[in-house]
């Protein structure tokens, strides 16, 4: 506890402390816009982060993240549109409550409701990611490689939509990640002699192309029509008793319970976590009719639930260098820019910025909660920018960010290319995140398992012979064969967006 | 509306030319190292077989609700950007960060926008301009990171 008293003391800096609201602000307004995900405004700002130091970089980042989870629940609330995906059973209840004339109440409800599930994750991680890499450090090649398979199956499977279109996705994301220069072999692959293909192709450019570039591409047509004419409803008072979250402790316990266990699996995201929240705080209660119809359990849940999901999934990300989702990639791409490699060994050799980070999650939850709550009419305004103005800064933040990496044309140019892939497979309904994690695991993937067979002397069976390693590989064709069996929805209020 | 397949097709085009280029790759002698091709060979063998079996499937429309001239439209405005973004690259080392940017945001802005009166386009052009400054300050003078500044001279 000594080393988590003292990163706090230096996350309280001026410098970390004024970043960490930089970002709470900035994610609160990309969370109350919608269509701007968490993913798409950590990819804006991970090229600056990398001009701050390590502690500061994180401390933007992560106020981003918390940032816009928790503001995607102002426009669900107040006008029944999700900000992003974390906030879809928000809506459920939340625009209910708005149109009685309680906004406010509902607005506090889900801002204390994502403070908790925060919190609560955040000591989760706490408790269980220095466990977990102590465990890790036990892994050899094969127990890596199987893991990086099995979290790339899982992923490929539960990305939504075609499973072989996941899977598609996901090998293109391997195939590129072979571009470059072999690291066991130095051979060179694909770069057909090109200096700048021999270095590979670097994950961040294409984090920033798929997720800012490829996100205007598509929302480009929708930028002719006029501001949003914003009225906001009547607020009325903007939080319940404090008691009433007292009595409600099972509620939040489960949510956040059910946000950082799903958070923490690859593939599965938020807004699984949020309806399979919701659907759960609706049978506990004694009035399961009125949930959709303006229940304040019914914002309370996926609150909890979404912001939960973020200490979850940051687990695996930190304790064994393996992203779950798209938003712990960019977080794990920033860590890789200040030359920390997360895993096992980042918590012997980069101890304090372990603790750092863990700091910065509490005081960006804690800061996200408060500017939220008291710039709740601001951030709703939000809403009112040009969708053309707002496209057009997107897309250039995404090309200087990647021009400002190392100051080169180039990764710009990467950038764009996989902002153009990334539009092409969305109107195919390829699904992205699959890629991404390809591009990122695959050269885990492959050296893993190369070193695995060198060990082994050449026997391919040493995936099957041992046990853990069995076990994750089993894993991954179970996530495989669970994305081909029919899906059972969970339901939704009618009229209201069904779960993913 | 049925989805359209090029990038399937492209897929299998890629995946196919992925692999034979796998072959070539040269393998240099590790004791029981499988060598630098087995990956990319896996990979593009399963890229082209999936993409082959995704391009026999049958289509089921995707019931995302957008009308073919919507989608169009969409198609046409993400080239335009396409290309208009690359010429911007293009451009901008030799005309500066500022002024490449300047005329990407006017340009794009006028298309998308089709300002009506000079009121609209003294607008547009002020955003053009104060957008590519803030952010050159923001880069340049925050972050220390070197924009180019062009024949110029000046950021």
């Amino acid at each position: 506890m000594s080393d988590l008293a003292e990163a706090l003391r230096s996350v309280l800096s001026l410098e970390v402390g004024l970043w960490i609201v930089v970002g709470d602000i900035l994610g609160i307004i990309v969370g109350a816009l919608p269509g701007l995900t968490a993913t798409m405004g950590l990819a804006l700002v991970l090229p600056l982060s990398y001009h701050l130091t390590p502690t500061a970089g994180m401390g933007l980042m992560l106020g981003v993240y918390f940032g816009a989870v928790t503001g995607a629940s102002i426009p669900a609330i107040l006008f029944g549109i999700p900000g992003n995906p974390n906030a879809i059973a928000t809506v459920y209840d939340g625009k209910a409550l708005a149109d009685r004339g309680e906004a406010g109440v509902a607005l506090g409800t889900a801002v204390v409701a994502s403070f908790l599930g925060g919190l609560g994750s955040i000591l989760i991680l706490y408790v269980a990611s220095v466990p977990l890499a102590t465990a890790a450090l036990a892994f050899g090649p094969a127990e890596y490689f199987s893991l990086a398979a099995a979290a790339l199956s899982v992923i490929a499977a539960a990305s939504g939509g075609s499973v072989r279109k996941g899977v598609l996705s996901c090998l293109v994301g391997v195939a590129l990640s072979t571009v470059g220069i072999d690291s066991l072999s130095g051979v060179a692959r694909y770069s057909f002699d090109n200096v700048y293909l021999l270095k590979g192709l670097s994950v961040i450019p294409a984090l920033i192309g798929l997720f800012g570039i490829a996100q205007v591409l598509s929302d480009l047509h929708l930028a002719r029509r006029a501001p949003t004419a914003v009225v906001l409803p009547k607020m009325g008072r903007l939080l319940p008793p404090a008691g009433w979250f007292v009595k409600n402790w099972r509620t939040i316990v489960e949510s956040l319970g059910i946000g950082t266990a799903i958070g923490a699996l690859p593939g599965a995201g938020a807004s699984v976590a949020v309806v399979l929240a919701w659907e759960r705080a609706r049978r506990r209660s004694d009035h399961p009719e009125q949930f959709g119809k303006g229940r304040l359990e019914g914002v309370l849940a996926p609150e909890v639930a979404n912001n939960a999901c973020i200490g979850g999934g940051l687990i695996p990300t930190l304790a064994l260098g393996i992203p779950g989702e798209a938003a712990a990639v960019v977080l794990l791409a920033a860590l890789l820019l200040h030359g920390v490699v997360p895993g096992p060994m980042m918590f012997g050799q980069h101890r304090e910025l372990v603790y750092a980070i863990f700091a910065a999650m509490f005081l960006a939850n804690l800061t996200t909660a408060l500017f939220q709550i008291g710039g709740v009419r601001l951030f709703a305004r939000a809403l009112a920018l040009p969708p053309f103005a707002l496209n057009l800064v997107i897309l250039l933040l995404s090309l200087v960010g990647a021009f400002a990496i190392d100051g080169s044309v180039y990764d710009a140019a990467v950038a764009l290319a996989f902002g153009a892939l990334g539009w092409w497979m969305k109107r195919e309904g390829y699904p992205v995140i699959p890629l991404v994690l390809g591009l990122e695991l695959g050269p885990i993937l492959e050296a893993q398992f190369r070193r695995a067979v060198v060990i082994a002397g050449g026997n391919y069976g040493t995936f099957l012979m041992r046990p853990l390693s069995a076990a994750l590989l089993l894993m991954g064709v179970a996530g495989l064969v669970s994305g081909v069996l029919p899906k059972r929805r969970a339901p939704a209020p009618a009229g209201r967006p069904a779960a993913p | 509306m049925v989805r359209p397949r090029w990038l399937t097709l492209a897929l299998l085009v890629a995946g196919t030319a992925y692999t034979a280029a796998a072959w070539r790759i040269p393998v240099r002698p590790i004791a029981h190292d499988p060598g630098a091709r087995v990956v990319p060979l896996v990979v593009g063998i399963l890229t082209a077989g999936l993409a082959l079996w995704e391009l026999r499937a049958r289509q089921v429309p995707n019931g995302a609700g957008q009308s073919p001239a919507e989608a169009a439209d969409g198609t046409l405005d993400g080239w335009l950007c396409l290309a208009a973004s690359a010429v911007y690259l293009a451009v901008l080392r030799p005309l500066g960060f500022v002024a490449a940017t300047a005329a990407l945001l006017f340009g794009l802005g006028a298309y998308l926008r089709s300002p009506a009166g000079w009121r609209q386009w003294l607008g547009l052009a002020a955003f053009a301009l104060f957008t590519a400054w803030a952010v050159e300050r923001l880069f340049g003078g925050v972050f220390g990171v070197p924009l180019p500044s062009g024949g110029w001279g000046a950021p």
